[in-house]
C-alpha cells in the first residue's frame, strides 16, 4: 500500500489548526486566584492523585480535540490511497483517456455547481490518481473534439494544468470524432474515461465505443436538468422589405415533465413586446410578434426567456436585413388589358395596388421583352402561361434561382411545358393534356402552406385543368396541392439557394371558379411568402466555420467583429454586389457585425443549438459498445474512485472525527459535572 | 452594671438571649455563694446531713431539738450554693482569619470572639465568674476569672485586641490553662480544631477527670465546608506553612467534601466519647441564634 495522496492537498495547511485546541485551552483557561485556605491539609489529602488524574484528563482531552481536528482536515482534503504497483491493473490503467464534454449543455447549473465543474474536478481527480509513468490524455469534446495536448503524455502535471484551464463551450457536442480520436489516441488498448451528461441529442449518433478499450462511463449528474429554451426565432419573410408586415415567430422548447408557462421577450430595433406562451412539457410550442420595418437596412436584436439552470439557451438572436423593395418580374403574354388571362388575375391578386402591397415592385414584361439588366435584378420572378421565353431568359431565370431568386410558375394552356425549365428540376413531368369537364378538386398534398391553426380549405374550388402529370420518384414532399387522382396541383421546392413554385392550375374564368374564391389571394401570397422563406436552413451555431454573404453597400474593406467588440480573422471569397466572407468557428453566441469604413453595414446571429436544449439524457445502456470493449457505469463517487484504482479514505476519516468528537463530548461532560453539595446533615 | 460597649457585644441583638443561662452540667466550685450546686457544705437552705459537734463549729448550727431529744449535740449540714467558674479559651492561631474567597464573612477569630464574648456577658450577668485564655501555640493573655462588669470589659478589650497570626498547639494551651485554675467550672473552647492530635483529647480527659464541665465550639467558614465556587484557585496553607495546591474547585469538591466531614465526626465522635458537647459554629450564621440553640439543644 501507497501513502495517501490527496485530491486537495493545499487544504492540508489547515493541519497547523491542530495545535489549536491546545492553543485555545491555554488562552481561555481560568486564571487561579489565591486563597489562604486553613483546611489545606484536607484538601491536599482528600486531591492526592486528583491534580495529576486532572493532568492527565486535560491532557487526554486536548488529545482527542487535536486529533478531531486532524481528522476533519485530513476529510476535506479528500485523502485517497492508490494501490502498490503489483496490485494495479498496470496493462489497463497506464493509458489513460479522459473525455470531458464540454458542449453546452455542461454549463446547466444544478446545486450551484455547474456540470462541466464537476466533470472537470473529477476528470483531475482521476488524472491526480494515476501513478507516475502512465500516460494519459484529455479530449474536450465540442463541435470538433480537441485533444488537450496532441498525443498520449507522461507529463500529468501538464496535461492537470491543462484540463484546468479548460471552460466548456457553447457549441454542440460531437461525440462521434470524439470517440474516433479517442480510439487513436489509445491505440486499441487503456481506459476511457467519459465525463458528460449524456445527453440523447448528441449521443444517439455517437455510433460504438471503442474496441480493445475499457470505458468508464460518469454520468456528472443523476438529476434531470429542467430546461425550458428558446430554440428557433426566425422571421417571416427571412428579408423583408421596408413597410411590409413581418412575422417573428419564437419556439419554446420545454424539456421538462410538467408543462410550463413562459413569457417571451423581444426586442428588435425600436421593437420591444413580449408574449406569454403555454409550453406542453418535452414539446415545443410558438409564439409571433408582428413587425414593420420603417425603413431598409440592417437590424439586430434578441429574443429571450426568463433565465433558468441552463441559462445560455435561454436566448435567441437575429440579425435582419431590411430591403428597399422586393422586385418582381412578371412575365406573360397575354396583354396587360386582356381582362380574362391568368396574368391579369395573378397579378391583381397579388399587387391590386401600391398602397396594399406596399413593398412589392412588379414590373411586367412580354416573354420576348425581358433584357438581361432586369433579369439580373429580379428578386423574383413569376411566369404565367401563355408565356414564350428566350433561351437566354430560361438560362439567366435558371442560374438566378440556382443563386437565391425565386421562382413562380403557373402552368396553363399550350406554353406551360416551355415553362418548365429542366435545369430547375421540376418535381413533376407534364404527361398529358386533360380537360376535365366538371372540374377537378384539390386536396391538401404533404407540405403545408398555412399553419395548422388555420390549414385552408380548396375543397370547395373546381378546377378545368389542362395537365395531367406525373411526380418524381422521392418529390411528394413537395406537392402542397394535389387532385385526386395524384397529379400535383401545386408544389414549392428547393433549388440551389432558391426556391420555385409550379402551379398547375388553370386561373381564368374558363379554368374553374377558384379565382372567384377568396383562397385565390390568400393561396398566392401564402406562396409568395413560402418562396420567400429562405431555400436552405442557414442557422449559424458556435463551434463551426461559417459563410456570411451581405449585399456590399459601398467601398472598403469589409471586417467582422465578435459579440464581444474583437476584430475576426475573416477571408473574401466573393465580392461584387455582394460579398462572401469566410468566417472561422465562432466561439460565442451573439451578434456578428459587419463594418465598412467603421459603420455597421450587416451582420449574422449565431445561436446556440437547439439540440443542446434537449438535456434529456440517453439510457447508458443504449450505448453501443464494439466487440472488445468492457463498459461500465461508475454512477457514486467511491466507485469513481475505485474505477480509477484509487480507495477513498474519507469514510474512515468521517467515522474517526465523529467518534473523537463523540468522545471529547463525554469525557467533557462526564468530567465537568458538578459533584453534588449536599453535606451530612448531622453536622450541621 | 458597668457601661459596656463594644464591637463584639451587641446588647440589643443579645434579647434573644434573656432567658439563655449557663448550667454546669455537675457541680460549681466557685469563689462565692451562687446559684449553683456545689459539692461544698455551707449555708444554704438545702438540708444535707447531720454531724457531731465539734469544737469550732458554729453553735447556730447546732440542732436543739436533737440535743433534747438525745442530750448529744449535732450540727445541722447544708449543701453550700456556689458560683460559676468559666473559663473561656479563644483559638487565636492563623486559620482563625479566613474570612472566605467568594462568601466573605466575618473571621473565625472574630465570630469566635463574637460568641466568647456574649457568653461572658450571660455568665457575669448571672453572677459567676468567667476567665478567658487566648491561644495559639501559648496561652497570650489569661484573665482569671472574675465576675465583676469590670472584669467582662477587661474581657472584651483582650478579644478586641486579639490578632488572628501564628501556629496552633491547643493541647499545650489547655495545659496551661490547667495548671493555672483552682476550682473545676465550665470549660469553654472556640477553635477551628485543625490541629487536633492525641494530645489535645489527653487535655481534654484531664478537664473531664477534674469533673470539668467542657464545651466545644468548632469555628468554620462556609467555604471551608464546600469550597469556594471558583473556575481555578491555588489554595495557600495557612499558619506559616507554603504549600500551594492548584486545583479546579469543581472537580475537587465531593472529594474534600468527604474528608472535611470525615474531620467534623472525627471531632463530635471524640466529644460524644468524652461527655463534651460539641457545637458547630458556622461564620455565616447569627452568634446570638446560634447561642440560643445551643443552649436549649444542651438544657433538652
Amino acid at each position: 500500500m501507497n501513502w495517501p495522496a490527496f485530491a486537495n492537498p493545499w487544504l492540508l495547511v489547515g493541519l497547523a489548526a491542530v495545535g489549536l485546541p491546545v492553543l485555545i485551552h491555554y488562552l481561555t483557561r481560568a486564571r487561579p486566584r489565591r486563597v489562604a485556605f486553613p483546611p489545606f491539609k484536607f484538601l491536599l489529602e482528600a486531591c492526592a492523585g486528583q491534580q495529576a488524574m486532572h493532568r492527565l484528563r486535560t491532557i487526554l482531552l486536548l488529545t482527542v480535540r487535536g486529533l478531531a481536528v486532524l481528522a476533519l482536515v485530513l476529510l476535506f482534503a479528500r485523502p485517497f490511497v492508490k494501490p502498490s504497483g503489483a496490485a494495479a491493473n498496470a496493462g489497463v490503467s497506464q493509458r489513460v483517456v479522459l473525455m470531458v464534454d464540454a458542449s453546452l449543455s455542461m454549463r446547466a447549473v444544478q446545486r450551484g455547481v455547474p456540470l462541466f465543474a464537476r466533470a472537470k474536478a473529477e476528470a483531475a481527480d482521476v488524472l491526480r490518481g494515476l501513478e507516475s509513468g502512465a500516460e494519459a490524455g484529455v479530449i474536450l469534446v465540442g463541435a470538433t473534439p480537441r485533444s488537450l495536448l496532441p498525443a498520449l503524455s507522461r507529463n500529468l502535471p501538464a496535461l492537470h494544468e491543462a484540463l484546468v484551464k479548460t471552460e466548456p463551450t457553447f457549441e454542440a457536442g460531437d461525440f462521434q470524432a470524439a470517440l474516433a480520436l479517442a480510439k487513436r489516441l489509445l491505440g486499441g488498448t487503456g481506459t476511457l474515461y467519459v465525463f458528460s451528461d449524456f445527453q440523447k441529442s448528441n449521443w444517439e449518433a455517437a455510433g460504438e465505443l471503442p474496441a480493445g478499450v475499457l470505458c468508464r462511463l460518469r454520468p456528472v449528474t443523476t438529476e434531470p436538468v429542467n430546461n425550458v429554451a428558446l430554440v428557433g426565432a426566425r422571421l417571416l419573410p427571412e428579408e423583408p422589405v421596408a413597410g411590409e408586415t413581418a412575422e417573428i415567430v419564437c419556439t419554446v422548447f420545454n424539456c421538462g415533465p410538467r408543462p410550463r408557462e413562459e413569457t417571451v421577450r423581444l426586442q428588435l430595433g425600436e421593437f420591444t413586446q413580449e408574449r406569454r406562451v403555454k409550453v406542453p412539457s418535452f414539446a415545443t410550442a410558438d409564439c409571433a410578434f408582428n413587425v414593420i420595418f420603417a425603413q431598409e437596412g440592417f437590424f439586430a436584436g434578441k429574443a429571450w426567456l426568463e433565465p433558468d439552470d441552463l441559462r445560455e439557451d435561454d436566448t435567441r438572436y437575429l440579425a435582419v436585413r431590411v430591403h428597399k423593395a422586393l422586385q418582381i418580374l412578371f412575365v406573360s403574354d397575354a396583354d396587360a388589358g386582356d381582362l380574362g388571362s391568368a396574368a391579369f388575375f395573378v397579378s391583381r391578386a397579388l399587387v391590386p395596388s401600391a398602397q396594399a402591397a406596399p413593398g412589392l415592385n412588379l414590373i411586367r414584361r412580354h416573354g420576348q421583352d425581358t433584357d438581361r439588366g432586369i433579369l439580373e435584378t429580379a428578386d423574383l420572378f413569376i411566369l404565367v402561361a401563355p408565356a414564350t421565353l428566350t433561351g437566354e431568359a430560361v438560362e439567366i431565370i435558371t442560374r438566378r434561382v440556382q443563386e437565391g431568386a425565386r421562382l413562380l410558375v403557373v402552368l396553363d394552356g399550350p406554353t406551360a411545358p416551355a415553362l418548365v425549365p429542366a435545369g430547375l428540376s421540376p418535381p413533376f413531368q407534364l404527361q398529358r393534356t386533360v380537360l376535365s369537364e366538371t372540374g377537378d378538386s384539390l386536396v391538401p398534398g404533404p407540405r403545408k402552406l398555412f399553419a395548422e391553426a388555420d390549414a385552408g380549405d380548396w375543397s370547395a374550388a373546381r378546377f378545368r385543368r389542362h395537365y395531367q402529370n406525373q411526380l418524381l420518384q422521392g418529390r411528394s414532399g413537395d406537392v402542397v396541392l394535389a387532385y385526386a387522382d395524384g397529379s400535383a396541383a401545386v408544389t414549392l421546392s428547393s433549388v440551389g439557394k432558391g426556391a420555385t413554385v409550379f402551379a398547375n392550375l388553370a386561373l381564368t374564368p374558363d379554368g374553374g371558379d377558384f379565382i372567384g374564391s377568396p383562397m385565390f389571394p390568400a393561396t398566392l401570397h401564402e406562396l409568395l411568402r413560402a418562396l420567400r422563406r429562405s431555400s436552405e436552413a442557414r442557422e449559424v451555431s458556435p463551434g463551426t466555420a461559417w459563410v456570411l454573404e451581405m449585399p456590399t453597400p459601398g467601398e472598403g474593406a469589409l471586417s467582422v467583429t465578435d459579440p464581444d467588440g474583437a476584430a475576426m480573422q475573416t477571408q473574401v471569397i466573393a465580392s461584387g454586389r455582394a460579398s462572401r466572407l469566410a468566417l472561422p468557428a465562432a466561439k460565442l453566441p451573439g451578434i456578428y457585425s459587419v463594418k465598412q469604413a467603421g459603420a455597421v453595414v450587416g451582420g449574422a446571429a449565431v445561436n446556440i443549438d437547439p439540440r443542446e436544449s434537449d438535456t434529456r439524457t440517453i439510457p447508458l445502456e443504449q450505448l453501443k459498445a464494439a466487440t472488445g470493449a468492457a463498459v461500465t457505469v461508475v454512477r457514486g463517487e467511491e466507485d469513481f474512485l475505485l474505477a480509477g484504482k484509487a480507495r477513498p479514505l474519507w469514510p474512515q476519516l468521517a467515522a474517526a472525527a465523529a467518534a473523537l468528537l463523540a468522545l471529547e463530548m463525554i469525557l467533557a461532560a462526564w468530567w465537568r459535572r458538578v459533584p453534588p453539595r449536599s453535606a451530612d446533615p448531622s453536622l450541621l | 452594671m458597668a457601661a459596656l460597649k463594644h464591637r463584639y457585644l451587641d446588647l440589643a441583638s443579645m434579647e434573644a438571649l434573656r432567658h439563655v443561662r449557663l448550667r454546669p452540667r455537675g457541680e460549681a466550685e466557685g469563689t462565692f455563694a451562687g446559684p449553683h450546686k456545689s459539692h461544698f457544705r455551707g449555708t444554704a437552705v438545702e438540708f444535707a446531713d447531720y454531724r457531731e459537734y465539734s469544737p469550732g463549729d458554729d453553735i447556730r448550727l447546732v440542732d436543739w431539738k436533737v440535743f433534747a431529744r438525745s442530750d448529744r449535740h449535732y450540727v445541722r449540714l447544708y449543701d453550700a450554693e456556689r458560683n460559676l467558674l468559666t473559663y473561656l479559651v479563644v483559638d487565636k492561631s492563623g486559620s482563625m482569619e479566613f474570612t472566605g474567597a467568594v462568601k466573605s464573612t466575618a473571621s473565625k477569630l472574630e465570630y469566635a470572639s463574637r460568641l466568647a464574648a456574649a457568653l461572658g456577658y450571660l455568665v457575669v450577668r448571672e453572677g459567676d465568674e468567667v476567665g478567658l485564655s487566648l491561644a495559639d501555640t501559648a496561652l497570650h493573655r489569661h484573665l482569671p476569672p472574675s465576675a465583676s462588669w469590670a472584669h467582662l470589659n477587661r474581657i472584651l478589650d483582650a478579644l478586641g485586641q486579639a490578632r488572628a497570626d501564628g501556629q496552633t498547639d491547643l493541647a499545650s494551651c489547655l495545659e496551661q490553662v490547667f495548671a493555672r485554675i483552682r476550682r473545676r467550672g465550665v470549660l469553654v473552647v472556640f477553635s477551628d480544631f485543625l490541629d487536633v492530635a492525641p494530645a489535645f483529647w489527653q487535655r481534654i480527659d484531664l478537664f473531664r477527670r477534674s469533673r470539668f464541665d467542657v464545651i466545644l465550639f468548632h469555628v468554620v467558614h462556609p467555604e471551608e465546608l464546600d469550597l469556594p465556587a471558583l473556575a481555578a484557585a491555588r489554595f495557600l496553607e495557612t499558619e506559616g506553612g507554603r504549600g500551594h495546591f492548584n486545583a479546579e474547585p469543581d472537580t475537587v469538591r465531593g472529594l474534600y467534601r468527604r474528608r472535611f466531614d470525615a474531620f467534623l465526626q472525627e471531632i463530635k465522635a471524640g466529644c460524644q466519647a468524652r461527655g463534651c458537647d460539641w457545637f458547630l459554629a458556622k461564620t455565616s450564621d447569627d452568634p446570638y441564634g446560634f447561642l440560643r440553640n445551643c443552649f436549649l439543644e444542651r438544657e433538652a
